[in-house]
């Protein structure tokens, strides 16, 4: 193996362009494995790079090239943490407000269309229908006056 | 086995390209005691050169990870909330208001025709169908709300600043 691990990964730690696509890992069980997904999120990820690590100890000549490199990408890493931690609170926060408008604004949409639509039209019913007769019961009584 | 946690394919293929050997279930178990040996207290002695920036690329990680895969959250929430507003500004501009003033014309008509029968010497009470008004909707004050487009607002606001211009 001689390919260096971390060859082109500042472009996939960029949150905008990389794609969101996911595997599920199966995770042994261990002592110490934290409950949290996202806790666990972390430990796998810990793996993941502890692993690419080794492997680039094992592409380099000595530990401090090694160093080296791996540095300037957790220093990229460390670089775009704070932007990418507003972009996410900023869009966490956005979706929740826009789904807890949706479901109380969904929540009208349905009194509107499953309750008082059908209640109004059901009083129009009433009302043409008593329109109708009174209509009639008035025209029905110049006939009998005129009789 | 505890269960499964998700990641980034381009991350779990990453890995892959650099250990073809083994497979996945067997480097999926290396990652997890390779992640417990690089974190918490007692770093594992020959991953001590590169716990700091490995901790440092797992951090980064988990929150890339949350915005990446809550993407697809992110758009849908917001196409939920236009929506709904779509379908909320139809039925209170297109549905209910035309509704609303049939009942209201109805009504008042039905109140002209009682006066009329009555100034006959008929009893309106009598004639049937009658119409329970306390369980009705009462429209009789109703209007039809307003809407204003985006660009119709935008000129009204813009005239009212240049009325408040000094000359």
């Amino acid at each position: 193996m001689t390919t260096d691990p971390f060859e082109g990964i500042e472009s996939e730690l960029d949150e905008r362009t990389v794609s969101g696509r996911t595997v599920a890992l199966r995770i042994p069980d261990r002592p110490g494995l934290p409950r949290e997904e996202r806790d666990l999120r972390y430990v796998v990820y810990a793996g993941v790079f502890a692993m690419l690590a080794v492997r680039l100890r094992d592409t380099v000549s000595d530990e401090g090239e090694a160093r080296d490199r791996l540095g300037r990408v957790a220093s990229r890493a460390a670089t775009l943490l704070p932007t990418l931690r507003f972009w996410l609170h900023e869009k966490s926060t956005k979706a929740e407000q826009e789904e807890l408008v949706a479901r109380m604004r969904g929540r009208g949409v349905a009194v509107t269309r499953d309750w008082m639509i059908p209640k109004l039209e059901g009083e129009i019913t009433v009302y043409e229908a008593r329109v109708a007769t009174l209509r009639e019961a008035i025209a029905g009584h110049g006939h009998d006056q005129e009789a | 086995m505890t269960g499964e946690v998700r990641i980034l394919a381009v991350d779990w293929e990453r890995l892959l390209r650099s250990f073809p050997e083994g497979g996945p279930l067997r480097l999926a178990r290396e990652v997890v005691d390779r992640g417990l040996a690089v974190i918490g207290e007692s770093v594992d002695p020959a991953l001590a050169w590169a716990a700091d920036h490995v901790q440092a690329l797992a951090l980064m990680a988990v929150h890339r990870f949350d915005y990446a895969a809550g993407r697809e959250r992110f758009a849908k929430a917001s196409e939920m909330e236009q929506e709904t507003y779509e379908r909320e500004l139809e039925l209170n501009r297109d549905v209910v208001p035309p509704l609303k003033e049939r009942a209201k014309a109805l009504r008042a008509e039905i109140r002209r025709l009682e006066e009329e029968a009555r100034a006959l010497g008929l009893d309106p009470g009598r004639i049937e169908p009658r119409v329970n008004w306390d369980s009705t909707f009462a429209v009789d004050a109703y209007s039809r709300p307003e809407y204003e487009s985006n660009e119709a607002r935008r000129e009204r606001t813009v005239e009212f600043f240049r009325r408040l211009r000094p000359p």
